[in-house]
């Protein structure tokens, strides 16, 4: 694989990667290999994308879908084959130093993230959010732009804080949730949490060998 | 042709009382899936036409009671669904497969019920029959068998479609102000998805409508002439709930969890089943996956809509299982709200005064299901 940074995805921060490549290549080796949608990630050849290499990374760019599942799709697949990465942080962002990134991260412009914060692999921080003192986020989430995770606060694996929600100092929300409907939330939240505009009441996964989940109202 | 229902027929309450009691109390209703109930006590519990009900799992026998306690009338179970002894959690009083109570905490001490009283307690029962993973109820009326109000092709058929249903399945309810008969006639209704749907599934499905002259003869047939008698109203209440396969899709998507199940069929078709009065089953992804909706009237102008999503059987477990369900319910909540909408809007414009719908021969259908529907109602036969 030749040098310098391959940034593989679709979506609105690949497109925002993309259309800055100056802004996070600072030796210039900037490359991107765009995907069609995310349903092309589950059959993408990825051809195009050289052999890994010692001194070559890759940022895996692809938005919230299907609870992460998508980015995870992609990510993991490189993964596997052997491919390094790098986590990318917006000048525009600050992150405290004493907070811990994994790999393929991204922080998007404005974002705080605070001190003792602990952030898995393969999430995203939105523009302008953010994640206050001694939170924690597990792999594979997302949390949207203008969001907050208040201090101490925890989301697990898989899950969405969808735009412009507030969630509470020491609030825990479990894995594969999804908060998109905007408002503070101050209770737990367990596994499987679907909150959205477009539910009036509960939605419920029932069988399968999971925890049930609930939702507000 | 100018319908025969009056607006009343959709939005007055003396008008809905009298269609629970002569239509929906003495048909067979579907009341929830059976993979929610595979477990010894695992429940759900639904208010059908204002009666309060819980399907309980005994030992694999799945029973119908009225979800109150003899005692204090206090619901037994509380939850939409789960896995818990029909007990009541106020004073204590378990209940049996018969419906009788099998545990009355300090009965002899306390209570002192007479021999006979206590022999006199039991829940009131109703007749529950199960098709593949379809649970159906009957709340009054005659004796019915489910294969006088259905086909038996037809019920062939949602044994085998229902069957494939996976186990995990993901359930939301949709509170609609608009009356239950707007919604079935739309599902009718294979014109508005060009209208309706344009931008969501009418892409991938171009829904047509079949102009069958000989079913159009035949409604038409039905709409002059009515029932005659019970028998040849439930010849026409059979021929009222048929399915299968419906439109060739465009494309058909790959998706990565398509290897994890087994999939219902190999056409890349729609397929869609409309079962009278209260249940549509469709799968929009060529038989990877299902929508289950259960319409619960409510009032005239309220009804409850039971929205269900499962994948075709797994094959294996699979990491992915959950986010694919919340993706269906989150797909199938954008189209079904382009058709609410415009239910709600219809159901908001109606008044005393609105002139009857005219239908045009594709709406044969309906047409002749609204001429049963008014011998129904006025007593021309009895279900």
């Amino acid at each position: 694989m030749s040098g310098g940074l391959w940034v593989v995805g679709c979506g609105r921060i690949f497109e925002s990667i993309a259309v800055s490549q100056g802004v996070f290549a600072e030796d210039g080796m900037l490359h991107v290999l765009r995907l069609p949608s995310t349903d092309a990630i589950a059959n993408a050849g990825l051809t195009e994308l050289p052999a890994p290499s010692s001194d070559a990374r890759v940022f895996v760019a692809v938005d919230q879908s299907a609870l992460n599942y998508a980015r995870f799709d992609l990510y993991g697949r490189l993964r596997m084959n052997g491919y390094k990465f790098t986590t990318m942080v917006h000048p525009a962002a600050t992150v405290d130093p004493s907070a811990q990134l994994g790999e393929n991260c991204w922080i998007g412009p404005g974002a705080l993230i605070g001190p003792s914060v602990k952030i898995g692999h393969n999430t995203c921080v939105g523009a302008g959010a953010l994640v206050d003192f001694g939170a924690s986020l597990a792999a594979n989430v997302w949390v949207g732009a203008a969001a907050r995770v208040g201090a101490d606060a925890s989301v697990g694996t898989h899950s969405v804080i969808g735009a412009d929600v507030r969630l509470g100092n020491a609030v825990s929300v479990g894995r594969h949730c999804s908060i998109e409907t905007p408002g503070h939330y101050s209770q737990q939240l367990p596994d499987k949490t679907y909150i959205d505009p477009l539910f009036e009441g509960a939605v419920h996964i029932h069988g399968g060998g999971s925890q049930r989940g609930r939702a507000r109202g | 042709m100018r319908s025969r229902l009056p607006a009343a027929a959709y939005t007055d309450e003396n008008w809905f009382a009298r269609e629970r009691e002569l239509l929906f109390k003495p048909l067979w209703q579907f009341v929830g899936l059976r993979t929610m109930l595979r477990k010894h006590n695992d429940f759900i519990t639904r208010r059908l036409c204002g009666m309060p009900l819980v399907v309980q799992n005994f030992n694999g026998e799945l029973r119908a009671f009225e979800n109150l306690c003899l005692h204090r009338q206090k619901p037994l179970q509380t939850a939409s669904h789960g896995n818990r002894p029909l007990v009541c959690g106020y004073h204590g009083w378990g209940y049996d497969v018969a419906g009788t109570p099998s545990n009355i905490p300090f009965e002899r001490e306390i209570y002192r019920f007479a021999v006979d009283e206590l022999q006199d307690l039991k829940l009131r029962m109703f007749p529950l029959e199960i098709v593949g993973n379809l649970v159906f109820v009957k709340l009054s009326g005659q004796d019915m068998a489910l294969s006088e109000q259905f086909d038996g092709a037809f019920l062939d058929s949602l044994a085998e479609v229902s069957n494939a249903f996976d186990d995990e399945t993901i359930l939301t309810t949709l509170k609609l102000e608009c009356n239950w008969k707007l919604i079935y006639e739309n599902l009718r209704d294979a014109h508005h998805p060009r209208y309706v749907h344009s931008q969501s599934i009418y892409k991938n499905v171009k829904f047509a409508v079949a102009m069958d002259e000989h079913a159009i003869a035949a409604s038409k047939n039905l709409a002059e002439s009515g029932c005659l008698d019970r028998d040849s109203a439930m010849r026409a209440l059979r021929s009222f709930s048929n399915g299968g396969l419906n439109e060739a899709m465009g494309s058909m998507p790959s998706y990565s969890w398509h290897r994890n199940v087994e999939r219902f069929g190999s056409l890349d078709w729609y397929y869609n089943w409309l079962t009278f009065p209260n249940l549509h089953l469709a799968s929009g992804s060529g038989g990877y996956s299902f929508i289950i909706e259960h319409h619960v009237p409510v009032s005239a102008g309220r009804t409850d809509l039971i929205v269900h999503y499962a994948t075709a059987r797994k094959r294996n477990r699979y990491a992915t299982s959950s986010a694919v369900l919340y993706e269906h319910m989150l797909g199938g909540m954008r189209v079904l709200r382009e058709d609410f909408r415009i239910m709600e809007e219809i159901q908001a414009g109606l008044h005393a005064e609105a002139p009857a719908a005219r239908l045009g021969d594709f709406e044969h259908a309906s047409a002749g299901i609204e001429r049963w529907y008014a011998d129904a109602m006025d007593g021309t036969f009895k279900l």
